[in-house]
């Protein structure tokens, strides 16, 4: 268990409050070096098990957890980098919990420790939000608590069924039955796939400068890895990976806060990579891995970017940043890089990973699939491409006193901008670890011209349609409309027009009841003062007064002296009785 | 001033090339036809934008609220 990289995270971030200054800084930042050395030396296969309730639990390693590791141990350097100024010990322990359990669910052999793991992950990420001590970042981590909860439910719920016929074995699912769909429902939620996605754009963006590194990279990215073991080739994952490309981009487009419009930029990536294992042929699950590979350094460095704006600032909306090429030129300088990555230019990462997937979609002849994964490339250029450095960096200026962030800042981004453009020139290195052997040749002349026309004229577009983009102070709603402003709608629904009715039910059938337990005291009696009282009322007759006094007399003994009524008239009513009764069956 | 004219111009310089690139460049396997015709790029990458904008506009009119609709 010692040379598990998740437990030197989890166990090494508890020694953090210990520890002042230098030394500190020194420790938080060897944690991740040691993490990767550890990872380097473990074999392939599966280095323990341990019998736990009847249950193996085991940790794995194969090619496929291994590209993971390296990637999330990379970036937990690298945004550890950034965050190393920051004085709240907590987040530093979070982050490194969150980093480690993400290397537990990825290295989980079976389904219990994936499961402890996953909800690890969910409860240390939100401290990443909470410590921004905001009334809107406390409120948005309660939502962020509650959705995972019900995404964590789901999960263990199908976990439970899965297991009663199954061994905890983590392997391929694939979708038959009701435990593998609540399973996938789990995933899916924390892959942010809509309508299970608003707590991303509702989060993330809240979270501490530093947290939002942290949180672009591991949620998403371990249950795309959970999606790529437990459901390849699952096709309408095909759809679904669609359908968040496109919805990432429409409402980034639509977005003014500029970590929404990353945030929202999340989902569409994440989308190439669902709709690879959708796929799910060899090269494309390549895809999504080499994707998610890429995606973590590229969007890890824009909302470096953009943590570093908000940092020096104090500000994210587009509304009211602008013209920070001046004051801010290295950090523009990151972020293009990044938006270059991201848009997937030739020499960049993202076009050696996101290549993959297209040409999977081709090889495979998806001919509406390969238009629609074309058309969201154009629009990530649009988005995240163009926009958001275009809104922050240049736009009009604004006249906001900035500076270039600390010098641990701009060599963390410095790093991970090396690293976009050396994984584009270099994707052997990237290659040579995915999981699956297959041959594949991004930089052909064919495929370089058409992205760059592709990109280009998407750009073309964006200054042609630049008056139509200007931003106004609004936000765009989305699911968490549901929660947010109809759930108040419908409590209130419950309480007012809901609870009078259900009173007014309550109180008709005490009556009701009372009525039959009134004539069913004394049922001869009842039936003479029902008499006398429709006499009264209908009939118009002379000696009302004495009618009056009977009735009196009726009522006075209607409780106090019982009569009995002859046996016969009992048997009648019971015969009465069961004929109707057996009327209402046979009917 | 200037800087921005040279960046525009760079800028166009770039679609020229692109698009005279292509009339070169053989098209290494087709879907259905008109995608391994020259500048098909292009057009589907300028004309999938206008369309993703212009259905963002329509959704922005139903579904944009002012900063502060949730406070």
């Amino acid at each position: 268990m010692i040379n598990h990289p998740a437990f030197i995270f989890i166990i090494g971030s508890l020694l953090i409050p210990l520890l002042r200054g230098k030394i500190k800084q020194i420790y938080i930042l060897s944690l991740p070096i040691l993490a990767f050395f550890v990872i380097l030396q473990l074999p392939e296969g599966i280095p323990w098990t341990h019998k736990f309730m009847g249950y193996e639990i085991s940790m794995r390693v194969d090619k496929l957890s291994l590209c993971f590791s390296y990637i999330f141990v990379i970036m937990a350097f690298l945004a550890s980098l950034f965050a190393i100024n920051v004085r709240e010990d907590g987040q530093h322990v979070a982050a490194f919990i969150y980093a480690g359990s993400s290397l537990g669910v990825v290295f989980a052999g079976d389904l219990i420790s994936l499961f402890i793991f996953w909800e690890l992950m969910s409860i240390s990420s939100i401290f990443l939000i909470l410590y921004r001590k905001t009334k809107q970042a406390i409120a948005a981590s309660f939502r962020y608590l509650l959705l995972h909860t019900f995404g964590g439910s789901c999960l263990l719920l199908g976990i439970c069924i899965y297991l009663t016929q199954h061994p905890a074995t983590f392997g391929q699912i694939g979708l038959n039955g009701i435990a593998s769909i609540l399973i996938l429902i789990g995933f899916l939620l924390n892959a942010a796939a809509p309508p299970l996605h608003a707590w991303l754009p509702d989060a993330y963006p809240e979270s501490t400068p530093s947290g939002g590194v942290f949180l672009s990279t591991y949620t998403t990215k371990t249950a795309v890895y959970t999606l790529i073991r437990a459901f390849p080739g699952v096709e309408i994952l095909l759809w679904v990976g669609i359908l968040m490309a496109i919805y990432g981009i429409l409402f980034a487009i639509l977005e003014n806060d500029m970590r929404r419009i990353l945030a929202y930029s999340i989902i569409n990536q994440v989308g190439f990579m669902i709709a690879g294992i959708g796929i799910g042929t060899p090269l494309a699950l390549n895809g999504s891995t080499a994707h998610a590979f890429c995606h973590i350094l590229y969007k890890g460095l824009l909302w470096m970017s953009a943590g570093s704006v908000l940092f020096i600032t104090g500000l994210s909306k587009c509304t009211e940043l602008g013209g920070l090429y001046k004051s801010m030129p290295l950090t523009l300088c990151f972020c293009l890089i990044g938006a270059a990555s991201i848009s997937a230019f030739p020499l960049f990462s993202g076009f050696i990973s996101k290549s993959m997937i297209i040409s999977a979609a081709a090889e495979e002849h998806l001919t509406l699939a390969w238009l629609l994964l074309q058309m969201a490339s154009a629009g990530v250029f649009l988005h995240a491409g163009i926009k958001f450095p275009y809104f922050v960096f240049f736009a009009k200026e604004k006249g906001v006193k900035a500076r270039d962030p600390p010098l641990n800042m701009l060599i963390a981004m410095g790093l991970t901008a090396f690293l976009c453009v050396f994984f584009g020139v270099f994707p052997g290195v990237l290659y040579n670890i995915l999981p699956y052997n297959v041959e594949y040749v991004p930089y052909t002349p064919d495929h370089v011209i058409s992205t760059l026309q592709l990109l280009l004229f998407s750009a073309l577009a964006f200054f042609i349609l630049l008056p139509y983009l200007q931003r106004k102070d609004t936000i765009t709603l989305d699911v968490d409309w549901f929660y947010r402003k109809a759930a108040p709608y419908f409590l209130w629904f419950c309480e007012k027009p809901l609870q009078d009715f259900a009173t007014f039910l309550d109180r008709e059938s005490r009556r009701i009841g009372r009525a039959f337990l009134w004539f069913s005291s004394n049922p001869l009696n009842a039936i003479r003062i029902m008499k006398s009282m429709l006499h009264l009322m209908l009939v118009d007759t002379d000696n009302e007064i004495e009618v009056k006094i009977k009735l009196e007399k009726y009522k006075l003994k209607h409780l106090k002296e019982h009569e009995y009524i002859g046996i016969s008239v009992g048997i009648l009513a019971i015969i009465i009785i069961l004929v109707l009764y057996l009327l209402t069956i046979i009917l | 001033m200037t800087l921005k004219k040279t960046l525009k111009l760079l800028f166009y310089l770039c679609i020229g090339l692109s698009l005279l690139a292509d009339l070169f460049i053989e098209a290494e396997h087709s879907l259905f036809g008109l995608d391994a015709l020259p500048w098909f790029d292009a057009i589907y990458g300028f004309s999938s934008c206008v369309f993703i904008v212009f259905i963002a506009k329509v959704m922005g009119i139903f579904l944009q609220k002012r900063g502060d609709y949730y406070d």
